[in-house]
């Protein structure tokens, strides 16, 4: 069986929970006897997986976070075409990603007649919640419209897909993230951190962050971490200073994957506050760091954990409530760690990958 | 000749708030208590004790065992027609109830014995005030039991006492005879849970060879058992409540009194009987306390995790606390987070039993049942601090 994939992100260049993704998913496949031909843009490295760098665009590096608007829609134009000039003729099945690289898949299926798998991590109504892109809203429509078989990193985003895209819930799988948690480990404890780790953008609620530190400041002493970039970092920093607590508050701003680790490893509380997540692959990595996870309770990552708690992500108080305990009472936080670390030694990319395989025999039956 | 001695468990528990660090209002969940009472009352008690009434009547030689916690009885306050069919039921000569702890509480493992004396004194106290007789057989929570407890027990006058039939204290012997503590006389009173959970837990369940139990075929297996009594021991929410209607339960204990005197060899014996009619075969020796809880049989479900233990030790030291002042309000409210259930949501043991501690709890996580019952701990504590 040959794959096509048809990749954006690849480490070490990580904006979102893709490049993750693809990187387990394509090793874990490839273990399993699946031939990956990956196409990307900036090239990558893993082992098993045939990558193929495709050049001749036009913008060529995809490494500013902050990319976007007409900027960012020139790339994914450009990136599509080359696609559809690189991608050989040679596979079995064609994997998309989202809907960046759906429209070449799209017509590279048109053209060899091959199924087209799509994995949908997230979708315009997570990132852009109060006001979409018609323009992506229309792309992803297509591509799911399109798509032979779908696959969602979770059932809120089945949900989705069959609520606001009208997609046929009979071609939609659910198959959850997972995690590799040798890659992580455990530091020492004993500064009472509580870690914020994404995009600082509307969607993933850094502001409530802020508003919780403040909460919990009033009764315990911690450190509060923000590590990411986006466009409400200057915001948050001013609104972190208004606040008065900016002694207490640090932005990283964007770091690379071993700075991450070292973070997760010394922190005791992981807060995801936010407004929609799909997944959130982040909670799994602070599991496998031994810190304590706080979810929003939108996020898809809390359909497959029981070792963490939720929290609806407008309520601070009871997110305050949650941290103050943590870091207070030593025993609900090894418990805690315990079992949570416990919990996602049985989340593995491999049990992705057989059942990615499993979707791949069915739409070519 | 065995004698069918059934035991029926009946408590609701005093469920929390998800009391915060910012919270400053009561401490129970009064709307979720009434409505959960009110929906097992529909459920299971008018109906479970509409049909015993009926079947007594019905079968002068059925004979049928309860105990009701302090707890279950004040909430009843709120449902007199539950209170009602248990007064009546206990007019019946052929139903017996049994001592507890008031609060249904795991006061016995408290390294001060006396609140644990003092709570089945209480409820003593409120099983005479609604008239209803207690006889001298005891039921701890949760069948906790230990050759402490029995002794304490014994020493206050109980000639009898229930627990598990555990294989590992049993050995080679059987559940189904009276057995006593090593140097003590009080007779001990065993749960066949092989027998008790065909009907508590695996009635319903389809993937269970023997599914559909009937009450024939049931009967019959009482009938091929040997010893003196098989105990039947169990939640009275078995009927209706954790085995739903549609299940069948009731129209199987409809018939389970009929199908049983087919066969000669078999009678129904109240556990105050069993003590008067069989003799001690031996020794049970319970050194550390036992229970009739998950696969363990021990007090993990309680007591297995860090933040229980935390719990437990904070309670009994709040309790010190609060019995040096003089303030009734939070000694009462102090003897509510006694109860075992509070400790039930916090446990974390994560195969088949973690099953069973969702289906009960009242909160999203264990994590979320210590953090309100820490924090109201830690309120109460407060409390006295400011009431020097």
């Amino acid at each position: 069986m040959k794959i096509a994939m048809l990749g954006i992100e690849f480490p070490p260049k990580i904006l979102v929970g893709v490049a993750v993704h693809s990187y387990y998913l394509t090793k874990n496949l490839a273990s399993n006897n699946v031939t990956i031909d990956l196409y990307l843009p900036n090239g990558g490295h893993c082992q098993g997986v045939n990558i193929i760098n495709v050049k001749d665009i036009s913008i060529s590096s995809y490494s500013n976070p902050d990319i976007s608007g007409n900027t960012l829609f020139s790339f994914i134009d450009s990136y599509n075409s080359a696609l559809i000039k690189n991608v050989k003729n040679n596979f079995d099945i064609i994997h998309c990603h989202d809907w960046i690289t759906s429209s070449a898949g799209i017509e590279i299926k048109n053209r060899t007649k091959k199924p087209m798998v799509l994995t949908i991590h997230s979708t315009e109504f997570d990132r852009s919640p109060i006001n979409p892109w018609e323009y992506i809203l229309k792309k992803e429509k297509i591509a799911i419209d399109n798509a032979d078989e779908i696959i969602a990193v979770s059932s809120k985003t089945k949900n989705t897909l069959i609520d606001r895209f009208n997609a046929n819930e009979n071609k939609i799988n659910v198959i959850h993230n997972a995690i590799d948690h040798k890659s992580f480990y455990t530091g020492k404890k004993d500064k009472k951190i509580v870690l914020f780790l994404g995009r600082l953008v509307n969607q993933k609620g850094p502001e409530f962050f802020l508003d919780i530190a403040k909460k919990v400041l009033d009764y315990e002493d911690a450190k509060f971490i923000v590590v990411g970039d986006g466009y409400m970092l200057p915001e948050l920093i001013n609104k972190a200073i208004d606040m008065g607590i900016e002694n207490n508050v640090t932005f990283t701003g964007f770091i690379s994957d071993e700075e991450a680790k070292r973070i997760y490893s010394i922190s005791d509380v992981y807060v995801m506050p936010s407004i929609s997540e799909p997944f959130g692959i982040t909670a799994l990595e602070a599991m496998a760091s031994k810190a304590c996870v706080i979810l929003s309770k939108t996020s898809g990552v809390s359909e497959i954990v029981n070792h963490a708690m939720t929290c609806d992500f407008w309520d601070i108080d009871q997110m305050a409530n949650k941290i103050i305990a943590i870091l207070r009472y030593p025993c609900l936080k090894n418990c805690m760690n315990n079992n949570g670390l416990q919990e996602i030694k049985s989340i593995s990319w491999d049990n992705v990958a057989k059942k990615t395989i499993d979707i791949y025999n069915k739409v070519l039956q | 000749m065995p004698s069918i001695c059934m035991y029926f468990e009946v408590h609701q528990p005093m469920r929390l708030k998800k009391f915060s660090i910012f919270s400053d209002d009561s401490y129970f969940d009064n709307e979720k208590n009434t409505g959960i009472f009110n929906r097992v009352a529909d459920k299971c008690y008018l109906p479970a004790n509409r049909l015993l009434l009926q079947l007594l009547d019905e079968h002068p030689d059925f004979k049928i065992s309860f105990s009701l916690t302090g707890i279950f009885l004040e909430q009843c306050s709120n449902f007199p027609d539950v209170l009602d069919s248990f007064k009546e039921l206990s007019k019946k000569k052929n139903v017996e109830f049994l001592s507890e702890t008031y609060y249904h509480s795991l006061s016995a493992l408290f390294h001060d014995k006396k609140e644990f004396l003092e709570q089945i004194k209480e409820h003593e106290n409120i099983m005479k005030e609604i008239g209803i007789k207690i006889s001298k057989v005891f039921r701890n929570t949760e069948a906790l039991y230990s050759n402490e407890i029995s002794e304490l027990i014994e020493n206050i006058g109980y000639e009898g006492i229930i627990t598990e039939g555990w294989d590992p204290i049993l050995g080679w012997r059987s559940p189904n005879h009276i057995y006593k503590r090593p140097e003590g006389n009080i007779k001990i009173l065993l749960r066949n849970y092989k027998m008790s959970d065909d009907l508590s837990y695996r009635f319903s369940a389809k993937w269970w060879p023997e599914w559909p139990l009937t009450a024939d075929r049931y009967s019959k297996w009482l009938s091929l058992c040997e010893g003196d009594c098989v105990n039947l021991f169990m939640d009275y929410e078995t009927f209706g409540e954790h085995q739903w209607e549609d299940t069948g339960i009731f129209s199987f204990l409809r018939h389970f009194p009929n199908e049983t005197f087919h066969y000669d060899n078999l009678n129904f014996k109240l556990p105050s009987e069993l003590i008067q009619t069989y003799k001690a075969v031996g020794d049970y020796d319970v050194v550390w306390p036992i229970s009739w809880a998950d696969m363990e049989r021990d007090t993990s479900a309680w007591l297995g995790n860090e933040m229980q233990k935390a719990c437990f030790k904070e309670l009994q030291s709040l309790g010190e606390l609060i019995k040096s002042k003089n303030n009734e309000t939070l000694l009462k409210e102090w003897k509510l987070m006694t109860s075992s259930d509070h400790f039930h949501y916090m446990c974390t043991k994560s195969w088949a039993d973690g099953d069973v501690h969702k289906y009960f709890s009242c909160f999203d996580t264990p994590y979320d049942a210590f953090i309100a019952y820490m924090n109201i701990l830690q309120n109460m504590k407060y409390k006295i601090s400011k009431n020097k």
